[in-house]
């Protein structure tokens, strides 16, 4: 059987050459190998990116959209708490100092429960304090978000307890209310507006130190202060420098007449309670409310103020929203309702903090204390100004998506979120919005945009 | 020795297959007419067909076309085909490069006595590409800027099992089964500068395809210079399911049928034409219903001749001509695909090897869309 006709097909057949000719092609072949290799090399840099045809004519690029979709959860939350007393007594950052005359009054106190009552003059030995003049109470002064009228009265009060009366406890407010009458005052001194910038001194009475430094009824010489602040031609409030802020009030005294002898200086101490050095220390210094009359609205979630007040949200996403979506949105929707307490430039910025507090953490109020740094996995927040009303809103899709993440894992923290304002508890500013128990329409909602998890990509 | 020829393609098949796997599928856009809906079909043709146009498709051997062509070859070869287009889309003033790389081909064939076996994997569907671009999205009401990343890797294959049978040195007949496997990796993303307000995403569904047909051919080789080659594919069912469980549409593999005639009356040179008819309706239901998809005739003429010799095989020199549609349409108007290109035929270490090289100018157009492309096909075979 011949062979000819499948290699007529399989492959033609050339003319026999010559050699010169075969070197030739051979060359031209060598030469289109290699463009032909430059041009793979070429393809090597892939240029994937479409992109702009698709922008040109959309119709180019079908399927592309993925599906969105919108829905409101509402209501979002399975319940809500509002807690007051944010920072805990003796944990603020600052002390607000507040006379808002029937309204409010705060008083700060501080705590030298170690006076010194020995001092070395220049040359000479150690001598014990008999003498003091020059005594000043240095406060350093914030005026963040302050409210300073043209002067102001800045009265020291001496409210240790000189007599070890039974159950009396300089934290509690009633009791504290009693020490504040004008016979306890020891110093005080009127500033100006201009003055009160800073650090201010305020003067106490030589003689009320002394007495002090010859008291050993505690064992150990002490003083007690409270310091209030009255506004002259109008409501003030302040803030003073804490321990936790690292700017806290310190007590100046001289021991001797001789000006060569250095001044002495007294840092805040607490001697209570005796059997807990943390709360010593925190209670070197503190903010006790004095007076006040600001109305705890019922079924509200109430913000800020002095005590502070925080929210704890306890969130009821729908499980299939959180296990077969992606989250692209979620906007916390809450309805503002003014707080007749407040000017309208007060603004309160609102911090969403997410709750770290394990699920075997069941007590709600303990649980709104272990919170992570505000701005993180939520970034926005809310600036509402307290007699404002209407729809805020929150986005924390991130946080959704996060408890998505969670979900089925083993003690995984509840999905809550704590709502608290800046500079909690130091400044007399109040936001409240409907609570879960309020109606459909004013109750916290939110409103989230997902995409399913199928339905794309289909040509 | 059957049993070695048989063990020898299996061996180069899995060879094959790993090259495949290990090897970057290609990449390219969406956002081209040739990438519409399921893909480009890249029609199993080899570079030496593709050289001519396609019009030796239905009588070339490493053509994964004709079941019957696969005597022509050698006794056992093995082959593999890389195939790179840089592609322009023009819309209007916008033009729009990219490339893509495409592995388009493997075969590889034993003959035993009067029956030669090739089992092979050609593209079937390639649908491969990435977007990005800014775009706006309404999310809560508002319209939020927003750049779009969308990508899709993967395709559809055809696998094909064929058997030849020589009656005599003129006719031959061929029968192959087909299978259809496929997955497609689809990517649907978005980014949001404003990061506050709404979160990035990106995902992604996986879709597997699977699929079966059949075909059968014949090639007369007659005594007066004229070969004549034909073959039919008919299509078995062609489901489409998200991962592995979910079927998300079905259809049918394309009826197919074409034609290649031959005329090598003129010495060292070989003349061809070739008619090819798809039906790629039968597609329909596999995808959404917006889908356009039209059936598309492929005509394709072109030459082969003979060059110098090297050693003692030749080089060839191939020119060819096409014009086809595709077979998915752009707002209801149907993408005509044009091609004209040429290559060379040559042989490496004498007869064991050879290396064919084809280069073709493509132009695609419907509506308002222009569409320029170089296809390079580079295919290399080997007799073991």
């Amino acid at each position: 059987m011949s062979a000819a006709p499948r290699e007529a097909v399989r492959q033609v057949t050339g003319k026999p050459g010559g050699a010169r000719r075969v070197r030739d092609w051979r060359r031209a072949l060598v030469v289109s190998l290699a463009v032909a290799v430059a041009a793979i090399a070429g393809a090597c840099k892939e240029n994937l990116d479409g992109g702009p045809a698709c922008s040109a004519a959309a119709a180019l690029c079908p399927g592309q959209h993925v599906d969105l979709r919108d829905t409101i959860i509402d209501p979002v939350l399975a319940f809500d708490s509002t807690f007051s007393g944010f920072p805990v007594t003796g944990g603020e950052f600052f002390l607000p100092l507040v006379n808002y005359g029937d309204t409010l009054e705060t008083v700060a106190i501080a705590r030298f429960d170690t006076l010194i009552t020995l001092f070395s003059p220049p040359g000479d030995t150690v001598q014990s304090v008999a003498y003091a003049d020059s005594v000043y109470l240095r406060l350093a002064v914030d005026l963040t978000h302050a409210r300073v009228p043209d002067s102001v009265r800045i009265d020291v009060y001496d409210v240790g307890d000189t007599t070890l009366a039974a159950g009396f406890v300089d934290t509690v407010p009633a009791m504290l209310r009693q020490r504040f009458t004008p016979r306890r005052i020891i110093g005080g001194r009127t500033y100006s507006k201009i003055e009160l910038v800073d650090s201010v001194l305020v003067p106490v009475k030589d003689s009320a130190m002394l007495a002090r430094l010859a008291d050993s009824t505690f064992g150990w010489p002490r003083l007690r202060v409270g310091i209030r602040v009255r506004g002259i031609g109008g409501p003030v409030a302040f803030r003073i420098g804490s321990e936790e802020s690292g700017n806290p009030m310190k007590l100046r005294y001289r021991p001797k007449a001789d000006t060569a002898v250095h001044q002495q200086e007294v840092d805040l101490a607490s001697g209570d309670p005796a059997d807990r050095e943390d709360i010593r220390v925190d209670l070197r210094d503190f903010t006790v409310v004095l007076k006040t009359l600001l109305p705890d609205l019922p079924h509200r979630i109430t913000l800020g103020g002095i005590p502070g007040h925080r929210a704890y949200l306890r969130f009821d996403i729908p499980s299939w929203l959180s296990d077969s979506t992606t989250v692209i949105r979620a906007t916390l929707r809450l309805t503002q309702v003014p707080y007749p307490f407040g000017a309208d430039s007060d603004t309160i910025v609102v911090h969403p903090h997410v709750v770290l507090a394990s699920p075997q953490i069941t007590d709600v109020r303990r649980a709104s204390t272990f919170l992570a740094q505000a701005g993180l996995v939520v970034g926005d927040s809310l600036s509402v100004t307290p007699g404002a009303s209407g729809v805020r809103e929150i986005e924390m899709y991130s946080l959704v998506r996060g408890w998505a993440a969670q979900a089925g894992a083993a003690n995984a923290p509840p999905r809550a979120v704590v709502l608290a304002v800046g500079d909690e508890g130091t400044i007399p500013r109040i936001a409240t919005f409907y609570s879960t128990t309020a109606g459909p329409g004013l109750r916290p909602r939110m409103r989230v945009t997902y995409i399913p998890r199928v339905g794309f990509g289909t040509p | 020795m059957m049993r070695g020829a048989l063990t020898g393609l299996v061996s180069l098949a899995a060879t094959a297959a790993l090259q495949a796997a290990a090897t970057p599928a290609g990449a390219g856009a969406q956002g081209a007419l040739s990438q519409l809906g399921f893909g480009y079909p890249a029609g199993g043709v080899s570079a030496r067909s593709l050289a001519t146009g396609g019009a030796l498709a239905d009588a070339d051997p490493l053509s994964a076309v004709n079941p019957a062509a696969i005597v022509l070859n050698a006794r056992a070869r093995g082959y593999i085909q890389f195939e790179p287009e840089f592609r322009t889309v023009q819309v209007g003033a916008v033009s729009t490069p990219t490339t893509t790389f495409r592995f388009p081909l493997f075969m590889v064939t034993g003959q035993q006595s009067k029956a030669t076996f090739a089992l092979s994997y050609a593209s079937f569907m390639d649908r491969t590409w990435s977007n990005s671009y800014p775009d706006t999205q309404a999310i809560g009401g508002e319209r939020i800027p927003s750049t779009v990343l969308t990508s899709s890797e993967g395709g559809i294959a055809d696998i094909r099992g064929a058997v030849a049978w020589s009656f005599n040195e003129r006719i031959h007949v061929g029968i192959a089964a087909h299978l259809f496997p496929g997955q497609d990796r689809v990517v649907a993303g978005r980014i949001f500068p404003d990061s506050l307000q709404a979160g990035g995403f990106q995902n992604t569904n996986t879709y597997t395809f699977e699929g079966a047909g059949a075909s059968l051919g014949a090639v007369w080789i007659t005594p007066s210079h004229v070969t004549l080659a034909a073959d039919l594919r008919a299509g078995g069912s062609l489901s489409m399911r998200l991962g592995d469980s979910v079927r998300v549409g079905s259809g049918r593999v394309p009826l197919r049928y074409g034609a290649s005639v031959l005329y090598d009356g003129v010495p060292g040179a070989v003349f061809a034409v070739r008619y090819s008819r798809e039906r790629w309706t039968d597609l329909r239901g596999l995808g959404s219903s917006s889908l356009g998809i039209a059936d598309a005739t492929d005509f394709s003429a072109g030459a082969e001749a003979a060059g110098p010799r090297l050693g003692p095989s030749t080089v060839t020199f191939r020119l060819g001509y096409r014009a086809r549609g595709l077979p998915f349409t752009y707002l209801g108007d149907r993408v005509g695909e044009t091609m004209a290109g040429g290559g060379i035929g040559v042989p490496l270490g004498g007869t064991r090897a050879f290396l064919d090289l084809g280069l073709a100018r493509v132009a695609r157009r419907a509506a308002d869309v222009r569409e320029r492309a170089w296809i390079m096909s580079l295919g290399v075979g080997i007799k073991p």
